[in-house]
């Protein structure tokens, strides 16, 4: 597994695993208004990542270079893509950087797919 | 009056309302990115649409509830103005159809607005907007606005979207905005967090120059 990002603090160390910043950003993309799912790099991945709030999620990067963050999603048919994008960029980072104190890198949003919900 | 005459009269009635309190919904913005920017987003959303009203020459209703839609869709900009986007086109689905607009169809209208607003949200968050067109489209439905007039049941629906307003600070979305998932704070500490949330929290820690590999191995 790669280093955690840490910061220090007089008391000691303090780090914070990717796994723990993508379940933050994984319950930010469920609340998120237009996104309707998420999806995973592949079919293995599916099977594989046991936490489903993690799915289509990838964290990299450092404390010392800011983390990087990656999110695959599915949106909403018949919705400006574009402004569900940055909206969805914009509180990933204030929430990750609010709850973790961790600079952040890069916030990457893919649109996988859209999906038109039924009533 | 057309059609195309009363939709342009009700857009631009919306615009000014919009305009005169955008300073008033800026500062109520704390979800979910506490940015002040949501009056602005409606706002602009809001002039998309009546731009596009001014410069079309349809008569015909089912004309014009297509391109209130999709100025609505195109020019949605920010959190807010997607939702509101939606708003839009679920009410205008509902009027589409030709003849008078009664007080049936107006409650209508909003049941189909609140509907389309929900359908894109997985996890919907209260005290939002989502919350407060329900409550007014619950209202609509209420028994006890069966029978009213189309005016007398438009005042009630304001009334009570203005009460689901005055009621988000105590919703949910406050505790999250402000308090991540720790218990929901007072209301006073909330607003407080608001205004000091902008500055990065980052600040209260030193960074260590090395990465966390090389201090285990030194």
């Amino acid at each position: 597994m790669e280093a955690a990002p840490s910061l220090s603090s007089p008391l000691g160390r303090i780090s914070i695993s990717h796994e723990a910043v993508a379940h933050i950003v994984g319950r930010v993309a469920a609340e998120a208004y237009g996104v309707v799912g998420m999806a995973p790099r592949n079919p293995r991945e599916k099977l594989l990542t046991r936490d489903r709030l993690r799915q289509g999620i990838t964290i990299g990067g450092s404390a010392e270079e800011g983390i990087t963050i990656e999110l695959r999603v599915v949106v909403e048919y018949g919705l400006n893509l574009a402004e569900v994008a940055s909206t969805l960029r914009n509180r990933v980072q204030y929430e990750v950087e609010r709850l973790t104190g961790l600079p952040i890198a890069e916030v990457d949003v893919r649109i996988q797919d859209v999906k038109r919900s039924t009533a | 009056m057309t059609d195309r005459v009363r939709v342009q009269e009700l857009a631009h009635g919306a615009l000014a309302s919009l305009e005169a309190n955008r300073q008033r919904i800026d500062d109520l913005n704390v979800y979910p990115v506490p940015d002040g920017d949501t009056g602005t987003n409606l706002t602009m959303t809001a002039r998309s649409v009546v731009d596009e009203l001014d410069r079309t020459t349809t008569e015909d209703r089912a004309g014009l509830v297509k391109e209130v839609t999709r100025a609505a869709l195109m020019g949605a900009r920010g959190n807010s103005g997607v939702i509101l986007s939606q708003i839009i086109r679920g009410a205008a689905e509902t009027l589409r159809a030709n003849g008078e607009v009664d007080a049936h169809t107006v409650a209508a209208a909003f049941r189909s607005a609140s509907d389309a607003a929900y359908r894109a949200v997985r996890q919907p968050v209260e005290g939002t907007m989502l919350s407060v067109i329900r409550e007014m489209a619950e209202e609509g439905e209420n028994a006890e606005s069966d029978g009213l007039t189309k005016e007398e049941l438009l005042i009630r629906l304001v009334r009570r979207g203005e009460e689901a307003v005055a009621r988000t600070p105590e919703q949910p979305v406050c505790s999250r905005s402000c308090a991540g998932w720790l218990p929901r704070p007072p209301e006073s500490r909330c607003r407080r967090r608001r205004r000091s949330a902008r500055k990065s929290p980052s600040k209260r820690f030193t960074r260590i120059s090395r990465p966390t590999g090389t201090a285990r191995r030194s």
